[in-house]
């Protein structure tokens, strides 16, 4: 499963959405986390616990995208957010 | 704003002094009593120095904290000074000459230009105003007023060859300014911050100033930002 850690917060800021830590977490990750409109919609996703074909299908769904951009978009994004560790290890 | 503080050391003691009431009888808005703990928390953060430094810094942190829980202010690292009852502030990474140029703008400006904080001002929401307030943690030579200003302008400093002026986007420049300012842990204070910060940099006009150290730097800045 795909799922976010505990203690981040996201929000809009701006034009923008960031994630940014609090609790233990904040002693982890310094750094700031800018979401695009698609990135907030996975990151929804991953907060609940996911998995990547169902993140497939939901992108599919909702947005006019060609099932194999939407692949390697999930992918990017998941390989991101754990680099940035926001990723419970699976 | 009345803040009750106790000093072991008399280098706080003397940093505060100018900063001191007359009355007793003010109610204090904060109270701040350091524990053991909050100065060994400081020494992890700056290891090596002496412990009156200690004492000071972790005071000024406890009240950015009160600050940013209860009284719709943060702490923002940079040079903050007045013209005709308007605040500029410089922010830049360490070294870059926030003070150095404020510095430029007293030469050039002379007794017009009021030092508000050279260091670390707080700044505070009030009635959709934001103010900057003069505090005693006010850098390396002591510069500051028991004053607050109305913010008029929020300057990154950039050295460069040519003083050159630009209004930017503040929201493009969060991640800079969440490393200038105290982070807290807790999610209130932490939503506290970025609804102060998204209202500020998107409501007080922001630049981005490249320049070398003269007065013609401090007159480009002047002139485009008044």
């Amino acid at each position: 499963m795909i799922k976010s850690k505990e203690g981040l917060l996201v929000r809009k800021f701006g034009e923008k959405y960031i994630i940014v830590a609090i609790d233990d977490m904040a002693d982890e990750m310094h750094s700031l986390i800018t979401l695009n409109e698609t990135g907030l919609f996975l990151w929804k996703m991953i907060e609940k616990g996911t998995e990547t074909d169902a993140m497939l299908s939901s992108m599919l769904e909702t947005y006019d995208v060609d099932k194999e951009t939407a692949e390697n978009d999930i992918k990017a994004f998941v390989e991101k957010a754990a680099q940035a560790g926001l990723l419970e290890d699976a | 704003m009345y803040i009750d503080i106790e000093p072991y050391y008399e280098y706080t003691y003397r940093q505060l002094l100018p900063y001191t009431a007359d009355t007793q009888s003010a109610k204090a808005d904060i109270t701040v009593r350091l524990t053991k703990k909050l100065l060994l928390d400081e020494a992890k953060y700056a290891p090596g120095l002496p412990e009156p430094y200690y004492e000071s810094i972790a005071i000024y942190r406890q009240i950015c904290f009160s600050v940013l829980k209860s009284f719709n202010g943060l702490f923002f690292h940079c040079s903050a000074l007045a013209v005709n009852n308007e605040a500029y502030i410089f922010t830049a990474q360490s070294g870059t000459g926030k003070s150095t140029h404020a510095r430029m703008w007293r030469e050039t400006f002379g007794d017009s230009v009021v030092m508000i904080n050279d260091d670390k001002p707080l700044i505070r929401l009030i009635d959709d105003v934001f103010y900057v307030y003069g505090t005693p943690w006010d850098g390396k030579h002591s510069l500051s007023s028991n004053i607050k200003v109305p913010l008029k302008a929020i300057c990154f400093l950039k050295r460069g060859e040519q003083n050159v002026i630009s209004q930017v986007n503040g929201t493009d420049w969060l991640s800079f300014v969440l490393n200038q300012t105290i982070v807290p842990k807790d999610t209130q204070s932490m939503n506290n911050l970025l609804n102060m910060l998204e209202k500020m940099l998107t409501e007080v006009k922001t630049y981005e100033l490249r320049c070398n150290i003269s007065h013609e730097a401090a007159k480009v800045a002047y002139e485009f930002m008044k």
